[in-house]
């Protein structure tokens, strides 16, 4: 029975890697579509900054002349002085305002611009320095510094593992989302071209016409769609290496200084032998309705809710933290998502992984099972 | 030899039975072509996948050269080879590679698989076109690798499923021809065909069916003589009436 299914995803292996487009379209794009997204993301944050910074904003300043406050502005932003109607920004301090009263300071600005933002952004912070100047001077007349009033000083020590730091939680939050999505979308196509595709274009009745057991063919049809998920979900795993290290797109993962180096081999093993038993549970759902589908158009119209159900959970279970909820690792691709965030924090539990690989195994066996059954009945063949 | 002894399949669908074929036998012999007429959802593909194995019979008995259907399902697929009309061979595989694929599913060793393909490349002049990929290859390439496909275990009885349909002028030849030289061989040859010019043309003996039953049988010329008409489109519509008029 192996012999002949390996047989099956031989040859649909070959017809696979033969055809360009498709190897394109489940290798190379989920290998280079992340590196492109976030160093495209990268430079242009970055040449948005840069535009920002060397734009000079039209400033109205009203009730407030004070020196001071020109020099600090001078030294944190290109401005001009202009006036009301043509200011991008105005800054309204109240028309009986002398230096030292409590008062508000009105910003006025159109936040649909980013450079106005940006802008802003800045005249906060200059504005916080002048406060500070003020209440140096205010403190000065008692013969005081601020540094007389700061009695606390805050540090921060952080006593998380390096992997479970900030930028790797933003890894830990990305990566799993990323892909089981890959793995998901990586066996749709491979799935339905494979049961339903085969009905369609009548082939799959010549090869039940054959000697070979039909459990054999269900079997070489689940690895086949398995391996091609996988190497789907692992492309997309190595174009995020790619990406964290170039510097451009490990700033905008916020990545700086921590690289996948980080992650141990502990973790990537863990994180591969989740992959591999969520890639055949995956397979053999695609399978299971592929099969049951008469044509790949009605095959994908049963597979898309479910790929908007795998979409609704990475995104449901991105912002939270591991769980020691036993319950959740019985849940597919919870599950999966779960062990990612667990290994790339550093944070692995192996009873979790066990639970988590036997729900998949028993799941992917019952659909298999639910295929074998299909293969071997009329119900697959009075679709064919 | 293709023996069919009162075939009858049910489908069970979710409120209600479907009977396709009901009480069909006919014998189909070896160096003939024995043609299944009757328009879409006759019964007539119904009865080609159950003498195939693909489905089981409801009630009645099939054998293929002396094989039960049920009984020796794998040796009966040893001795047939199953073509329909509606195969459409794609991907990036060569003739050569698919050929290989569908001996090795057929247990055929390395060797004969080797012999066979050589055969069928002179055969069916496949020979220029072994290595493309089908995706490249014209219609009536693909039609003839197909064939080839369905030949490669040496079968002694051939069943095409509307081998005509859906194909073009050259591709609908090269199906004639060989059907035609497979008889000549002394191969039994059954086919379903709603065309039935092609059945004119192609077969020695029919057996026409409507809704699921076989309304007559025999060797073509004794047949439309019985009913005293030349040709098949004027006998279908004189049967059609009568089993119209019998069940009022």
């Amino acid at each position: 029975m192996i012999k002949e299914a390996l047989i099956i995803l031989k040859k649909e292996l070959k017809n696979l890697f033969k055809d360009k487009r498709t190897v394109f379209s489940t290798f190379i794009l989920p290998l280079f579509i992340l590196p492109v997204i976030f160093l495209g993301m990268g430079s242009v944050l970055d040449s948005m900054e840069k535009d920002a910074q060397q734009t000079s904003y039209a400033l109205d300043i009203r009730g407030n002349y004070d020196p001071v406050l020109d020099n600090l502005l001078d030294e944190h932003l290109q401005w001009y002085p202009a006036s009301q109607a043509t200011a991008k920004i105005s800054i309204v301090f109240p028309t009986t305002y002398a230096q030292g009263d409590q008062s508000d300071v009105i910003v006025t600005y159109d936040s649909s611009s980013k450079k106005t933002q940006w802008a802003v952004d800045t005249l906060e912070r200059v504005l916080g320095l002048y406060e500070l100047l003020i209440a140096n001077n205010l403190l000065a007349e008692y013969g005081l510094s601020y540094d007389d009033i700061h009695t606390l000083d805050i540090v921060l020590e952080d006593t998380a593992a390096v992997q479970a730091r900030s930028a790797t939680s933003m890894l830990a939050m990305l990566l799993p989302y990323f892909l089981v999505i890959f793995l998901f979308a990586g066996s749709m196509n491979a799935g339905l071209d494979t049961t339903s595709g085969e009905k369609e274009r009548g082939s799959l009745a010549i090869l039940l016409v054959n000697q070979v057991s039909r459990t054999s063919i269900a079997w070489g049809k689940i690895v086949y769609v398995s391996v091609v998920a996988l190497t789907s979900a692992l492309a997309t795993y190595l174009g995020l290496v790619i990406t964290m290290f170039v510097p451009i797109g490990a700033a905008t993962f916020s990545l700086d200084g921590i690289t996948s180096a980080e992650v141990s081999i502990a973790s990537m093993v863990v994180i591969i032998i989740t992959l591999l038993s969520t890639a055949l549970l995956t397979a053999t759902v695609i399978t299971l309705v592929g099969c049951l589908s008469k044509t790949v158009k009605e095959g994908s119209s049963y597979v898309m809710p479910l790929y908007m159900l795998v979409i609704l959970v990475g995104v449901v279970t991105m912002y939270m933290d591991p769980s020691t909820n036993i319950l959740l690792f019985m849940i597919p691709i919870v599950n999966t998502i779960f062990i990612m965030k667990e290994a790339l924090l550093g944070m692995v539990v192996i009873h979790h992984v066990i639970i988590a690989v036997i729900s998949h195994i028993v799941i992917a066996a019952l659909g298999s099972m639910g295929v074998a059954k299909l293969f071997n009945s009329e119900r697959i063949l009075q679709t064919v | 030899m293709i023996v069919v002894k009162d075939l009858s399949k049910e489908f069970q669908l979710r409120k209600r039975v479907v009977k396709a074929v009901d009480s069909v036998s006919f014998t189909a012999f070896d160096g003939e072509v024995f043609g299944l007429l009757g328009p879409n959802g006759a019964g007539k593909t119904t009865t080609l996948r159950t003498i195939a194995t693909l489905l089981q019979p409801t009630k009645g008995s099939i054998s293929v050269d002396g094989l039960d259907v049920i009984e020796h399902s794998r040796a009966v697929r040893d001795r047939i080879g199953f073509l329909t009309g509606e195969m459409r061979l794609t991907g990036q595989l060569s003739a050569r590679e698919l050929l290989h694929y569908f001996g090795q599913l057929d247990r055929m060793d390395e060797t004969y698989i080797a012999k066979r393909m050589d055969e069928l490349a002179r055969e069916f002049e496949l020979g220029p076109y072994m290595d493309t990929p089908i995706a490249k290859l014209s219609s009536g390439i693909t039609q003839k690798v197909s064939i080839a496909v369905a030949l490669i275990n040496e079968p002694h009885d051939i069943i095409f499923d509307e081998p005509t349909s859906n194909l073009d002028v050259i591709a609908s030849k090269i199906v004639s021809d060989f059907i035609r030289q497979a008889k000549d061989e002394g191969k039994c040859v059954l086919l379903s065909t709603h065309i039935l010019s092609d059945a004119h043309r192609l077969c020695d003996r029919i057996g026409v069916m409507y809704e699921g039953q076989l309304l007559c049988e025999g060797p073509l010329e004794e047949v439309l003589e019985i009913h005293k008409t030349n040709d098949l489109e004027t006998l279908f519509f004189s049967l059609v009436q009568k089993k119209k008029e019998n069940s009022l």
